[in-house]
């Protein structure tokens, strides 16, 4: 009997892993030190509670289990990583950090470099499969001349190999094997190099924080900074801190824990409200509708001008990609209000004093934050991760938490948001009820993960997509929100309870306010 | 049938136990030789134990992981 393998985008995302785990531990930690109101210098022990055994288990030695543990409570508080190399405490300056506002700045992922193990980078090798045939295929194929044999065997000169991977499709015992960095290979922007000694380094001029090198690093070298301390101060210092959730929350922890439970769970941490950023997303299905409606009539108007489109507003990472790769597409992507801003604008006009925290799948919305043209308007934000973490610091489990009937915010399109194709269909949907006729030759492009996000658009720049779609849904995450690098679920778990959650909502698409 | 119970209680949950759980829902072999059951926390948690938590029969198993549990499985649909 086989049980199969799951459907997972990414060898590490899918499975539970030490990595995981000791990240996880630090950031429970680090909640549970700030719920109990422990003394600063209480920080210090966290490595030592995180790394208990005195024998290496991870690492080559126990000593920089616990630099990586410390360099990990360092990201947990919101600090910026020590320079390596350099002689600190864990945190010389905790105050900072212990504080009930926003203190986070820019870079929002960083290579912890001490747990780096400077993985080689692009190349092919031949391994020790290679049976020295006489055929010798690789030897033929490659036009570089990159391929000899010494000893019996092949060996690839790295000095003269372009990478085209040639040898290792003729191969018939495919004894040639490609290597690539995982944090290079899951970066869809280019960002990821290596400094001068071959630590990994984000370039944070290209970095759209998508947070993607974070979960694909298999030795845990890359983290971002979290703002669970701050969050918690501000609820332990009783302020009206308010939690909007991000559409991807339903089924994040465990099949147990309904929404409504989830919903229940956090206010149950202190939080003084909640609110379905869902609400947000029907805002913008409206907004974008109409503007796919003008695009497409404009078209229809003159068919020779140049021809714009409507790119969706809902990912950061995708919008800051697009952007920065495309400037001369930059006015065809959105910036109207993200779901997230739109929440936030309506609890902020309940309670104008209130602190809103945006708690989501998204490692990317920590930049939106600090970017917003409003400032203040969304004051924190937080992974699931980091949230499952406060639960489990306070004790509070949401599988187990009495249901309490929250009002129903939003539509069937809006909750539905963050599986990959459903954003399109639902501005497709708004735009076709706009216009009161079903536009049967509307085109809608979905592209998942920033490399095929910026495919696309290469491709329209170029004048090799035909006819160029009135709208692009961009997601910077393959599969949508529901494979953020903050997520706990499956992703078949979670597109599951996305889908039956949405199908409870009281109306299939979301009303503009004079209907 | 063989019962497994999967914890979904929030220590298993976040520690791997929805995979646990995806992986035994999506082996359509199973079906009719396996009765699968997601329950609240087992309190292994609290004693002390690794999650994630999967009981098989009467048996508590912590720490688990995909390979052991396909493993364990093997062997009881074998025995
Ligand atoms: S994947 Fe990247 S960050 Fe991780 S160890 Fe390898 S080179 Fe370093
Ligand atoms: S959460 Fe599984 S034993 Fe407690």
């Amino acid at each position: 009997m086989a049980l199969p393998q799951l459907d997972i985008f990414e060898k590490m995302r899918g499975l539970y892993t030490p990595v995981m785990s000791i990240r996880r531990r630090v950031l429970v930690a680090v909640a549970r030190l700030i719920r109990e109101g422990k003394p600063a210098q209480a920080i210090e022990a966290i490595p030592y509670e995180i790394i208990t055994h005195n024998t290496p288990t991870y690492r080559d030695c126990v000593f920089k289990e616990r630099a990586v543990a410390r360099e990990r409570v360092r990201l947990a508080l919101g600090q910026d990583l020590r320079e390596f190399g350099a002689h600190e405490p864990v945190i010389d300056h905790p105050e900072p950090s212990l504080t009930d506002h926003r203190v986070v700045e820019k870079p929002y992922v960083a290579v912890i470099k001490i747990a780096c193990e400077r993985c080689p980078s692009k190349s092919y090798i031949v391994s020790d499969q290679c049976m020295g045939c006489v055929a010798r295929p690789c030897v033929s194929v490659c036009s570089k001349n990159a391929v000899k044999v010494s000893g019996g065997k092949s060996a690839i000169d790295q000095e003269k190999c372009i990478h085209c991977g040639r040898c290792a499709q003729v191969c018939p015992y495919n004894a040639i094997l490609y290597r690539e960095r995982p944090c290079e290979s899951a970066c869809g922007v280019n960002a990821i190099g290596a400094d001068s000694e071959g630590f990994a380094e984000i370039r944070n001029d290209k970095c759209v924080s998508c947070g993607l090198c974070v979960v694909s690093c298999p030795f845990g070298a890359i983290g971002e900074k979290s703002e669970m301390a701050q969050v918690l101060h501000a609820i332990r210092s009783g302020l009206p801190v308010w939690a909007e959730l991000a559409p991807s929350f339903v089924g994040q922890f465990g099949p147990l824990a309904t929404p409504q439970k989830i919903l229940a769970a956090v206010r149950a941490l202190g939080f003084a409200g909640t609110a379905e950023v869902a609400y947000g997303a029907d805002i913008a299905i409206l907004e974008e509708g109409e503007k796919v409606l003008e695009v497409y009539r404009a078209r229809l108007a003159d068919p020779t001008a140049p021809q714009t489109f409507v790119g969706t507003s809902c990912c950061p990472s995708w919008v800051r990609a697009a952007r920065q790769a495309f400037p001369d597409l930059a006015h065809c992507i959105q910036d109207s209000s993200t779901p997230m801003v739109e929440t936030a604008k309506r609890i902020k006009a309940t309670d104008p004093n209130a602190k809103v925290v945006f708690i989501g799948p998204c490692v990317a919305k920590k930049a939106e934050v600090s970017e917003l043209r409003e400032a203040r308007i969304v004051d924190f934000v937080l992974t699931y991760e980091e949230l499952g973490a406060i639960f489990q610091a306070a004790g509070v489990d949401p599988a187990e938490i009495p249901d309490e009937a929250v009002p129903a915010e939003a539509s069937t399109a809006g909750r539905a948001y963050p599986v990959a194709g459903n954003v399109a269909q639902a501005i497709a949907a708004a735009a076709r009820h706009h216009a009161g006729e079903p536009l049967v030759d509307l085109v809608h492009r979905t592209a998942e993960s920033l490399a095929d996000c910026l495919g696309l658009l290469k491709e329209i720049q170029q004048g090799k997509l035909k006819p160029v779609p009135h709208l692009v849904e961009g997601m910077g995450c393959p599969k949508g929100c529901i494979g953020g690098p903050g997520t706990l679920a499956p992703l078949n778990r979670a597109k599951a309870a996305v889908a039956s959650f949405a199908k409870a909502a009281p109306m299939e698409m979301p009303k503009a306010s004079e209907e | 049938m063989i019962q497994i119970k999967v914890c979904c209680g929030l220590n298993c949950a976040a520690h791997g136990g929805q995979e646990l759980l995806a992986l035994l829902e999506e082996s359509g072999d199973l079906t009719g030789r396996v009765e699968v059951a997601p329950v609240p926390c087992l309190h292994c948690c609290q004693e002390g134990e690794q999650s994630p938590v999967v009981q098989i029969g009467d048996e508590i198993h912590t720490r688990v992981s995909s390979e052991q549990l396909q493993e364990t499985l093997e062997q009881l649909m074998k025995g």
